[in-house]
């Protein structure tokens, strides 16, 4: 079930939520979701060379997605008077905010877009929006321009929505030591 | 129980690092937050398995390089969390 405005409160004063720096309440939530912003970082893809065109092969061994995508991209910072998206270009960028779940929580969320910046073609993320138990740091946004005119993005603005919803049950991940035999384990 | 784990560089974002993780299929390495690692080690719950007398069952904080979530490791590979208690 997805929580409430006062749900994700309480979840977020329980500390099984953890937001940082702490949203303001009275506009960061709506009634089923939390609204996050976007943080100053992004990284650019760079435009192939003509007649040049990269395969990225990611089921070679050893393959290593951010050494390949450190090197087709270049690392900007928004400036304050903010970074014009072109129409069909893929950007990776990061929402302001640290964001943790508790392991041991029956709390997942997932991150969506907002409706105002949709329907001006903006997407925030490419088919992984999930925000698994356990999860810690900024959420990171695949954002790509599917409309025909640049969209201007500036730090701080507020970029994407998080929607938490309980799961029926605790993952055995949050459970402790059933595995562990000779060294049982207890929380203290 | 948290996962020994190698600073091996940096990530897309400043507040990101890559880290190496030994399984028994051999390395992953995984992009965290640097508020994740603490003393080389990051937190990953409860065991889900385990086989062999020693081998675990673990799930990754976050997806792996390689695209694993659940990985084999040796159980000298995991130390408790700093709020857990060894029982007898």
């Amino acid at each position: 079930m997805i929580l409430t405005d006062r749900e994700i409160k309480i979840a977020i004063a329980r500390k099984l939520i953890r937001i940082d720096p702490a949203p303001d309440h009275d506009v960061a939530l709506t009634s089923t979701a939390l609204d996050l912003t976007l943080d100053p970082q992004i990284r650019v893809f760079k435009d192939n060379v003509p007649g040049v065109v990269p395969v990225i092969d990611p089921s070679v061994p050893g393959f290593n997605s951010a050494d390949v995508i450190g090197q087709l991209t270049d690392k900007r910072k928004i400036p304050f008077a903010g970074y014009e998206l072109p129409p069909n270009k893929l950007i990776l960028a990061w929402t302001r905010e640290y964001v943790e779940l508790s392991v041991v929580t029956r709390i997942a969320a997932r991150v969506e877009g907002r409706s105002s910046l949709a329907r001006l073609g903006l997407g925030v993320h490419v088919t992984a929006p999930t925000i698994h138990a356990g999860f810690k740091g900024p959420i990171q946004l695949e954002m790509i321009n599917h409309g025909i005119s640049p969209i201007l993005l500036k730090p701080g603005m507020r970029i994407c929505q998080l929607i938490f919803e309980t799961t029926l049950g605790t993952p055995e991940k949050g459970y402790t030591g059933q595995f562990l035999n000779q060294t049982k384990l207890v929380h203290a | 129980m948290r996962l020994k784990v190698q600073k091996i560089g940096n990530g897309l974002h400043p507040n990101e690092i890559v880290v190496k993780i030994e399984t028994l299929s051999g390395a992953e390495s995984l992009v965290l937050d640097k508020r994740s690692l603490d003393d080389s080690s990051i937190s990953v719950g409860a065991p889900l398995a385990r086989a062999n007398g020693s081998r675990l069952l673990v799930e990754l904080p976050q997806e792996a390089m390689s695209g694993a979530w659940r990985v084999w490791v040796k159980q000298s590979q995991l130390i408790p969390e700093k709020n857990e208690v060894q029982a007898a």
